[in-house]
């Protein structure tokens, strides 16, 4: 069964993003931002619950500097994107205390540690990981975890 | 979880097995979770809050990125997070992440 279909056979209500997903609602000319706003939606609606792992805070604000000093958005507005980001209210999993997974899936994935950690909490909690980065999708096969390409999360 | 203060809870009948006393409830701010009891009533006032407190920063959201520009060299919000991960540090001094996005960046040029 191909890793949508599986997706779609699943019924969950929460479900883990990752910081890729947020930085494309962020920056409007992304690949992936109007498919990416269209998940947004469904959080709204109440469709899904989003999940993130400990380290998105840290992801998306050095993501949002980085925008920043490239000139994509205005230093001036970055407390409101923190602010705005803040009160989708996702809840926040913490990082796992036990190296050994986050290791075998950095080692057997070829994952960076914060990729394997956000592999690792999907695994945890049992949900599936929306995510932007198709490289990721692309190093972990489904059955280890269901990672769902925000391009078509909310179809 | 609301957390009170704890002169509070030192004032607050204390609970005793299941013939715990009832802490008042009011309807003047409910929308946190926290208080008993947990009826289906509130509990869905409390989920159509929260909802209504997303919509508004989705909102808040959508507005915002109309305001964002493209990158110059076609960098995507994801090379941020990549440059962040890989090049955390410089030992050297400086901001390594910036150096690898310059040079993703020149790449890109390069090719274009």
């Amino acid at each position: 069964m191909p890793p949508i279909a599986h997706w779609r056979s699943w019924p969950v209500s929460d479900v883990v993003i990752d910081s890729s997903v947020a930085i494309a609602w962020v920056l409007e000319d992304e690949p992936a931002h109007d498919d990416a706003l269209r998940f947004m939606e469904s959080i709204g609606d109440g469709t899904f619950d989003p999940v993130v792992a400990g380290h998105f805070r840290f992801e998306i604000r050095h993501a949002l500097v980085r925008a920043a000093r490239r000139g994509r958005v205005e230093w001036a507005d970055l407390p409101t994107w923190l602010a705005a980001l803040d009160a989708l209210e996702a809840r926040t999993a913490p990082l796992s205390d036990a190296d050994a997974p986050v290791l075998a899936l950095a080692q057997n994935h070829q994952l960076t540690w914060s990729d394997a950690h956000w592999v690792e909490t999907a695994i945890r909690y049992d949900l599936p990981l929306v995510t932007a980065d198709l490289r990721l999708i692309r190093s972990v096969s489904d059955d280890v975890a269901i990672l769902v390409d925000v391009r078509g999360a909310a179809a | 979880m609301l957390l009170e203060p704890e002169q509070a809870w030192l004032t607050r009948p204390r609970p005793h097995g299941t013939r715990e006393a009832a802490v008042a409830y009011g309807d003047q701010d409910d929308w946190q979770v926290g208080r008993w009891p947990y009826t289906t009533e509130i509990v869905e006032r409390h989920r159509v809050a929260k909802l209504a407190r997303r919509r508004a920063a989705i909102e808040t959201i959508k507005a915002l990125s109309r305001r964002t520009r493209p990158d110059p060299d076609g960098l995507t919000g994801l090379d941020y997070i990549h440059a962040e991960r890989d090049h955390p540090r410089a030992l050297e001094g400086g901001d390594a992440a910036d150096r690898a996005l310059e040079e993703l960046a020149r790449e890109r040029r390069r090719h274009r």
